[in-house]
């Protein structure tokens, strides 16, 4: 399996656990690209080595979240500079796993087609169902790639959400396996509440994913806004199991994109471009995944 | 009435079947069970011993067992008596029922937590519980009745439906239960029938 880790992949970091999870579960064993780790919790902070060579893993604390990499020198972390801005509110939701590849999972959080159908009466309605035209841009600055002027009626965007509103939506792939969301604010005229996924490689068709909330809402308690956001994921994740094949298709022909994927064709081609192999089709003759 | 519960519970699910089923009006109270396992926690044990979801509140009454919650709602709510039992024998049967829902089949609730949450949990009798359960819905079939218990839906049906529902979750396929399937589908059919995340459209 691990033959199957191209250097793009492997020099990200990629979060383990959230703080409390740390905590929590330490020390506990998982799997990080099909490779078992430990990960442990000591004075200094949490430890994680490889059980295979035994070999330390780097360890970066940031976000709310752990995180490591199997490169001993990772890239850079994406910088979200909302975290810093006094007053949001962090609400990690907790790890789900889900059996698909890991690119599958951002490839269905860029989707905004899919609303009315997987998430209807909260996030879309079956009666307005159209996506209108939005831009798509590889930002070669942080080398990400960002969809922005996304429009959308939702029934109930937010937790807060206290009727329908037409949301405007920016979408960015910070990273193969992160991505955020930036959504306007019920409750803070012309800012932007944040939602983003995480997502561990346990192999290349099974993931764990971890969905943050970072928001202007003082009114909503901490278990509605859970629920809100694991309610909205666990209706996706039956989709997600079910969609065949699990790895993600890089070449065109395999699936027929439509215009409102435009944020996903921008975002295989990223991959492609960056040569990534790990969760993909490539370099599988037949998929029968 | 005040139900304490979470959104991805299957036992939460069966208790606001029930509700949705009857047309009733209840008062959702979110408890943190994933990820902060609020549950497990001294305020909530207070209400309930074990620190399981969901606890129903009445007034000064509070009810801590998913299958006890079940038949105080039909109770309360059914005047028609049609989801509780109409005679010695329906009693027996849906109690053997309600038996097996907060018995064996919480086998299969956590296969489906492993598989969510990656709980560790045991699957001992996992199968067992849904060839008996397949068996059992084949059989009324060939007397005629699609449900459970009786030639009608009753809360035993409600007890059971969601953990089977929710068998994809768990990572179990219904492919060879052709009886569960055709009973999933006619208790979606249900008026008032409302899904949760992770039950497939049948």
């Amino acid at each position: 399996m691990t033959d199957r880790l191209d250097s793009f992949t492997r020099s990200q970091w990629i979060v383990i656990e959230d703080d409390a999870g740390i905590v929590r579960r330490a020390p506990f064993e998982t799997l990080l690209f099909s490779i078992p780790i430990r990960v442990a919790n000591g004075p200094d902070g949490p430890r994680i080595h490889r059980l295979d060579t035994g070999e330390a893993l780097p360890v970066l604390r940031r976000y709310g979240y752990v995180w490591s990499a199997l490169d001993p020198a990772p890239r850079p972390l994406f910088e979200v500079p909302e975290f810093d801005e006094a007053g949001r509110r962090f609400t990690p939701c907790g790890p789900v796993g889900v059996k698909t590849s890991a690119l599958r999972v951002i490839e269905n959080f860029l989707d905004l087609a899919h609303f009315p159908f997987v998430h209807p009466g909260i996030l879309g309605t079956e009666s307005e169902t159209e996506v209108i035209p939005y831009r798509v841009e590889i930002r070669r600055d942080v080398d990400e790639v960002w969809a922005v002027d996304c429009g959308f009626f939702q029934p109930k965007a937010m937790a807060a959400s206290s009727a329908g509103a037409q949301v405007e939506y920016r979408y960015r792939v910070a990273q193969p396996c992160s991505a955020v969301l930036y959504k306007t604010s019920p409750g803070r005229a012309g800012a932007f509440d944040l939602i983003g996924i995480l997502v561990r490689p346990l192999h290349e068709t099974a993931c764990e994913v971890h969905a943050w909330m970072l928001m202007w809402d003082e009114e909503s308690s901490d278990e509605s806004l859970l629920q809100f956001q694991q309610e909205i994921f666990l209706q996706d994740r039956i989709i997600l199991e079910n969609q065949i094949p699990h790895l993600l298709p890089l070449s065109a022909g395999m699936e027929i994109p439509t215009r409102a994927d435009a944020t996903s064709i921008a975002y295989r081609r990223w991959l492609k471009n960056h040569g990534v192999i790990w969760g993909t089709c490539e370099g599988i003759p037949e998929v029968t995944a | 009435m005040i139900l304490y519960e979470h959104v991805l519970s299957s036992d939460c699910y069966k208790l606001r079947l029930m509700f949705d089923l009857l047309g009733m009006d209840y008062e959702r109270r979110p408890v943190d069970m994933y990820p902060g396992h609020a549950d497990q926690k001294p305020a909530f044990r207070a209400l309930s011993p074990f620190g399981r979801l969901p606890v129903l509140q009445d007034g000064n009454l509070t009810i801590w067992d998913a299958q006890a919650a079940l038949l105080y709602i039909a109770e309360r709510g059914d005047a028609s008596s049609s989801w509780t039992a109409r005679s010695v024998e329906e009693r027996a049967n849906i109690q053997t029922w309600l038996q097996v829902a907060g018995g064996p089949l919480r086998a299969v609730a956590a296969a489906r937590a492993r598989n969510l949450f990656g709980d560790a949990s045991s699957e001992d009798g996992l199968l067992d519980v849904i060839t008996i359960i397949d068996d059992r819905i084949v059989e009324q079939e060939i007397h005629g009745s699609e449900w459970l218990v009786s030639d009608r839906p009753t809360i035993a049906d409600v007890a059971v439906f969601p953990d089977i529902a929710l068998h994809e979750d768990a990572g179990i396929s219904l492919d060879a239960y052709c009886g569960l399937r055709r009973w999933l589908g006619a208790f979606a059919s249900l008026p008032g029938f409302a899904p949760m995340p992770g039950v497939a459209s049948m």
